[in-house]
């Protein structure tokens, strides 16, 4: 293995030059007083930490949090089961189907979420004149969302040995219980991955809430890229460190319950 | 003995038009051994799946306790499987691997097994228990057995009697005086406390009586908090021992090896209780030592358990080894069934002659400890858990006997006959009148004296009697005297002296004497001139032959022959010296002399060897 060490390396300063440092630079820049990105001129400063003051930011900072907890319910109420039927099957080529009922996320995301607000504001469709409201917005980051779901359940449903099923049923268990006891704790670590990989986007995108919310419905993504947008990278960036803690926070809460649960 | 567990009938499986199993028809035997021996592909293992309820059949009935089971699913069928690959549940340790089953299946007979448990321990007959437990087998629904449980200790608690009384009486105690109670009282228990007050007296009246009554104890006990789990872990425990892994409870099932894997997934099965054990070539995972040494175990395990096993392989030697019944099948169709030796020495077909043939089937007898002598050689062996002079066959497999120069030989045998197949040679060897089948990479030619020679470790032992007094364990209403053993091979039993062909016990030990009914010969023209002379009590034509029961100085004996007799008519019966079967008994049933005989004779044994 030793000798193959070398190629660990590019990764190492990606790693480095794309990671750590902007990480450095963005905390060091939420002490600086400046304007743009421009280093000139600058001095240490505590005003951004003084704007954190305002009220908003904790309200974006939830909204942000409601949106991608609802987002994770319905994409494992959806995919799950979606996941389970086809891996489960008797298809010959089940990957095929499983692309297949994902069809529309092969077309550009930025499309879709056009469509779907197109869809929201159309005369044709009253009643479901959602734009502008929480949960069309859900809504559509469940759409958007949901592969990250369905894949990682998918991949360890299809290890899943079915023989286990058997031996289950065989020791007198009946199929929903052994479903209960043996198929979903073996396939759990396949939805925390999904949990995993749709909270984040869904937590810190704006795009979605942008677009499908009119700008009524604002988090903490929007307030982002406004900040950005007007090149207050000080503030920016003490948005955005905060942004990461709440999300390891939340992931490290999340894996600390998931090792607590112990399967039985 | 002899009832028939599960019977198959004409089952037919046809799969992708390809026919796995047809016309097969076959019926197990309670507590029998029986074998499913084929080549892969044969649908031994289809035929296993159809039993447990994973695959379905086209045509065909399959009755379990003469009760039609082919509708069921599995988890419904009183029938756990070991897996060739185990399928033990990668997010469970040891323990909950084996509570598994008694945690969730739908039978929930923790109660059942708990309260059964309960009544042994406060010494409740063994007739009591049966009556129960035959009662608890009729209810239907699991939830049930429970509040059944609870009523049958209250019916029969003297406490809940005697309260019942007094709530009766308190009703009416102002009609009636505290002398009256207390006289009606004193029938029941004793009080020595004349001057005690109508509620001290009865306070010390429950008390006493819970104190005593065995089924009030095991009320609470039955409802106490944390009773289901307490039966379990009794019953794992148990199951763990069966098995040798006592102390593994809270073992990884990934830390395990295979040999421990295979005995856990053994466990998991037999702690249900199953009516019938499959098990699906579950030794082929192993490696050769392991695989001989778990051989025995098994036949050992079922033996303990009174469990029916169907075994499912394609080794011929293990077939033979352990079972009491074994089934040769090919293409889905039973080619052969019969006891290990009948198939050996009277294959019906070529296909049961060449798939048996693959090992060497020889008798012996065991001369000293790790010593044993067959072919008018002896040689050494590795078995160690036989008496001397015991009677015992021995199994070489072709593969194991291997070509050398003639002066060191030991065997020497002039080559008979050569086939080539499948790039290897198959060459039967004629030693001494006996055939040896061997194997070679190289090329012999017919009529060439070679020798042979095979290791210690590939000389597969196993005794003769018991595996005859297995065989006859399970034959249908054998007949069974108890015996003494004369020395000398005589036996003397039902007020006859006999010849045996067994030599293994000592002078004046008592044993079981088995014959089988078939076995006996009718003496027609002369009965004073036969051996055993008896009267005719009763005869029944069973469809084949004639099931005759004969008076022989006062004891019954059951002979079976193709012809009929009268009753009441004198006959004499003669039967072969080789055909009188004696089993061992305990030794709590033996003369003292004899057991501290045998426990000397086992002693210098270990010692001469360690010389």
């Amino acid at each position: 293995m030793n000798r193959f060490k070398g190629f660990a390396i590019p990764y190492f300063i990606w790693l480095i030059v794309l990671a750590f440092l902007p990480i450095v630079v963005m905390i060091a820049f939420t002490f600086l007083s400046m304007n743009g990105s421009s280093l000139e001129g600058a001095s240490f400063s505590f005003e951004a930490y003084n704007r954190l003051i305002d009220p908003s930011i904790a309200k974006l900072i939830w909204n942000s949090l409601i949106v991608a907890f609802w987002t994770v319910f319905f994409c494992v109420l959806i995919g799950y089961p979606c996941a389970y039927f086809v891996s489960f099957s008797k298809l010959k080529n089940k990957l095929l189907i499983l692309l297949l009922l994902i069809l529309p996320m092969w077309s550009n995301s930025m499309l879709r979420i056009v469509s779907w607000l197109r869809l929201f504001t159309s005369k044709y469709f009253v009643g479901f004149n959602l734009a502008g409201s929480m949960e069309a917005v859900i809504f559509v980051s469940v759409t958007t969302y949901l592969p990250f779901m369905i894949f990682p359940i998918y991949t360890i449903l299809e290890k899943l040995d079915r023989g286990l099923i058997e031996a289950s049923n065989d020791l007198g268990v009946p199929k929903f219980k052994t479903f209960l006891k043996v198929t979903l704790p073996l396939s759990i670590s396949g939805v925390y991955s999904g949990i995993i990989m749709v909270f984040l986007p869904a937590a810190t995108g704006f795009a979605i809430s942008q677009t499908i919310g009119l700008g009524k419905i604002r988090l903490i993504g929007n307030l982002l890229q406004s900040v950005f947008e007007k090149n207050n990278y000080n503030f920016g960036s003490l948005i955005s460190v905060l942004v990461s803690l709440v999300i390891t926070l939340v992931i490290l809460l999340f894996s600390k319950f998931n090792k607590e649960k112990k399967p039985c | 003995m002899g009832k028939k567990i599960l019977i198959l009938k004409d089952i037919k499986k046809v799969y992708d038009d390809k026919v796995i199993l047809d016309n097969f028809n076959l019926s197990i035997n309670e507590n029998e051994f029986v074998t499913f021996l084929g080549p892969s592909g044969c649908g031994k293992t289809t035929c296993l799946r159809i039993i447990a309820g994973f695959e379905s059949m086209q045509q065909g009935s399959l009755l379990l306790d003469g009760r039609e089971i082919s509708n069921l699913p599995p988890h419904k069928r009183p029938i756990n499987t070991v897996f060739q690959k185990y399928e033990l549940f990668p997010n469970l340790n040891v323990f909950d691997n084996i509570a598994f089953g008694l945690r969730n299946n739908i039978y929930s007979n923790v109660y059942d097994i708990g309260a059964l448990n309960l009544m042994k321990e406060y010494g409740i007959d063994e007739e009591e228990r049966d009556l129960l437990n035959k009662k608890i087998q009729l209810i239907e629904k699991p939830n049930d057995v429970k509040k059944f449980l609870n009523t049958y200790f209250m019916e029969r608690s003297k406490y809940f009697m005697a309260k019942e009384y007094l709530e009766a009486f308190d009703k009416e105690f102002k009609h009636l005086r505290y002398s009256d109670f207390k006289d009606r009282l004193d029938k029941v228990v004793n009080i020595d406390n004349q001057d005690a007050s109508y509620q001290e007296y009865k306070e010390i009246v429950l008390k006493d009586i819970s104190d005593n009554d065995i089924y009030y104890k095991m009320l609470i006990r039955l409802n106490s908090k944390g009773f289901k789990e307490a039966v379990i872990k009794e019953e794992v425990t148990k199951s763990l021992k069966l098995v040798n892994l006592e102390g593994y409870e809270n073992r990884d099932v990934s830390s395990l090896s295979g040999g421990q894997m295979q005995r856990i997934a053994i466990a998991r099965a037999i702690v249900n209780k199953p009516r019938i054990l499959l098990l699906d070539e579950p030794l082929s995972a192993l490696d050769l030592k392991l695989r001989k040494s778990m051989r025995l175990e098994l036949k050992e395990m079922q033996r303990k358990l009174g469990i029916t096993f169907i075994f499912v392989t394609h080794d011929q030697e293990e077939a033979m080894v352990m079972s009491d019944t074994v089934v040769v099948m090919n293409n889905g169709v039973i080619q052969q069934m019969g006891r290990p030796e009948e198939i050996y020495n009277q294959p019906v077909n070529k296909f049961v002659a060449g798939f048996i043939g693959e090992a060497n089937m020889l008798e012996g007898v065991y001369s000293e400890l790790r010593r044993c002598k067959f072919l008018d050689k002896e040689f050494k062996v590795s078995a160690h858990d036989f008496t001397v002079n015991d009677d015992i066959y021995v199994l070489i497999e072709r593969n194991d006997i291997d070509i050398t120069d003639i002066e060191s030989a030991k065997l020497v045998g002039v080559i008979k006959n050569v086939n080539f197949d499948m790039g290897k040679y198959y060459v039967d060897v004629d030693v001494d009148g006996t055939n040896i089948k061997i194997s070679s990479e190289e090329k012999l030619h017919v009529g060439d004296k070679i020798g042979l020679t095979f290791s210690a470790p590939n000389i597969y032992c196993e005794s003769l009697n018991q595996t005859k007094a297995a065989l006859l364990a399970n034959y249908e209403d054998p007949n069974i005297f108890k015996g003494v053993y004369l020395g000398n091979q005589t036996v003397s039993f039902m007020g006859l002296v006999m010849k045996t062909y067994i030599t293994t016990f000592l002078p004046g030990e008592v044993v079981d004497v088995v014959i089988r009914p078939e076995d006996f010969d009718l003496v027609l023209d002369n009965p004073d001139k036969a051996i055993i002379k008896g009267k005719v009590i009763k005869t029944v034509f069973t469809g084949v032959n004639f099931n005759i029961w004969v008076d022989v100085n006062g004891k019954t004996l059951l002979v079976q022959d193709y012809q009929n007799v009268e009753i009441g008519e004198i006959i004499g019966l003669s039967i072969d010296y080789y055909e009188i079967h004696l089993m061992k008994v305990e030794d709590e049933k033996q003369p003292d002399y004899i057991v501290k005989a045998r426990v000397e004779a086992r002693l210098n044994a270990i010692e001469e060897a360690n010389k």
